[in-house]
């Protein structure tokens, strides 16, 4: 075999090969992109359903116009514990002063108390003498002896009503002075817990606010760019394209260079540039900007 | 602890340490009087309890409701906290 012949079958046999790589390097370029392209494609909408979703939590979380959310719903609660914690502060110290006031009535009673049982034992005393000097007088007395027995007895009579009023008295100021001692406990609420509760609830939903919102901005930043990635990946077809361009010039130079004949070169490579141009959606325009 | 100065129409009630259910004995004698307005200094109160809440509203009934007639002066801290969480800065006139 003479030096040229070599040489177009040594050209033709690297062509041939070049053009078999360019093939398998468009397939498994094809390969990959679609593969990528599907994958972001579903990364996408798998970040539009997690939007979707945080927004309906969020919606549940702060309500909607017409409807409480959690945060409202804990405000109520909250609020409601404090206006009956209020309220019982106010019930209480209404009881306080209202068993303070018995217990000054408690105590004036006590003092008539007292007085009573100082004119029973005056009266003990007079019907003391009145027996003495009906005794004195004889016979002539009798009558009279027998009204200051009466009278005597109605003495011890009354003194043991006012010691019976003054028991009574006691324990009654014992009862008092326990409920007045319970009443105290539930009057001396603290409020403390209530007030940590209340600015824990606020500094939670200012802290749930910005999280939200800064949430939503990341999830919009990684939409904008999956969806450019995604458009990114539609240029698959131009390097589809621009490779299947490769590989036909390259046929063609293989073509000619079996056929000796640039004529023959000549029309092959027209007739790609109008399958290019007809085989393919993209302009030429856009595959020459490769 | 507690001192009152009755000035013509102001009554002034000047309350230091705890404003607690100990000092309802007291609130309840002075709600015998009758000024025109109710001063309750608490710049030296450091704590209150829900009792100390009723004994301001009872007192609040006493002037038939009337804000004006009440004011809560030197309020802070924990006392302030607590007044505001009730809404007592609607009910009274507080600064």
């Amino acid at each position: 075999m003479d030096e040229p012949a070599v040489l177009t079958a040594w050209i033709d046999s690297a062509l041939a090969k070049v053009i078999s790589d360019v093939g398998r390097a468009r397939s498994l370029l094809g390969d990959a992109m679609s593969r990528l392209h599907a994958t972001f494609t579903r990364l996408r909408d798998q970040l539009i359903q997690e939007r979707v979703l945080y927004e309906i939590t969020l919606r549940e979380v702060n309500g909607t116009n017409g409807d409480s959310g959690l945060v409202s719903v804990l405000r109520e609660v909250l609020s409601r514990c404090v206006d009956d914690m209020v309220r019982i502060g106010e019930s209480s110290v209404k009881i306080m002063m209202e068993v303070e006031s018995l217990r000054g009535h408690a105590s004036k009673v006590a003092q008539r108390g007292q007085q009573i049982e100082k004119i029973a034992s005056t009266t003990r005393m007079l019907s003391l003498n009145a027996r003495i000097e009906a005794q004195r007088i004889g016979s002539a007395g009798a009558v009279f002896r027998v009204v200051a027995d009466e009278i005597k007895a109605l003495a011890n009579e009354s003194g043991d009503l006012s010691r019976a009023i003054r028991d009574a008295l006691a324990v009654q100021s014992v009862s008092l002075a326990q409920t007045s001692t319970a009443v105290s406990k539930l009057a001396a609420s603290d409020l403390d817990h209530a007030v940590a509760s209340y600015q824990q609830l606020g500094d939670t939903i200012a802290k749930l606010a910005e999280m939200s919102s800064r949430s939503l901005a990341i999830f919009a930043r990684i939409e904008l760019e999956t969806d450019a990635a995604i458009q990114a990946l539609q240029f698959e077809d131009m390097l589809t394209q621009l490779l299947q361009s490769v590989s036909d010039k390259l046929e063609v130079v293989r073509t000619a260079c079996k056929a000796g004949s640039l004529a023959k070169l000549a029309e092959l490579d027209a007739r790609i540039q109008r399958d290019a141009v007809t085989q393919h959606s993209l302009g030429v325009g856009s595959v020459e900007l490769f | 602890m507690i001192q009152v100065t009755d000035n013509q129409d102001t009554v002034t009630i000047q309350l230091s340490g705890r404003f607690d259910f100990r000092l309802v004995k007291d609130f309840q004698e002075l709600l015998a009087k009758e000024p025109k307005t109710w001063v309750v200094d608490l710049s030296g109160v450091d704590y209150v309890d829900s009792s100390a809440l009723g004994m301001l509203l009872l007192l609040r009934d006493r002037v038939r409701g009337d804000a004006q007639r009440i004011h809560l002066r030197g309020v802070h801290g924990q006392p302030r906290a607590v007044l505001t969480m009730a809404k007592f800065d609607r009910m009274f006139k507080m600064d």
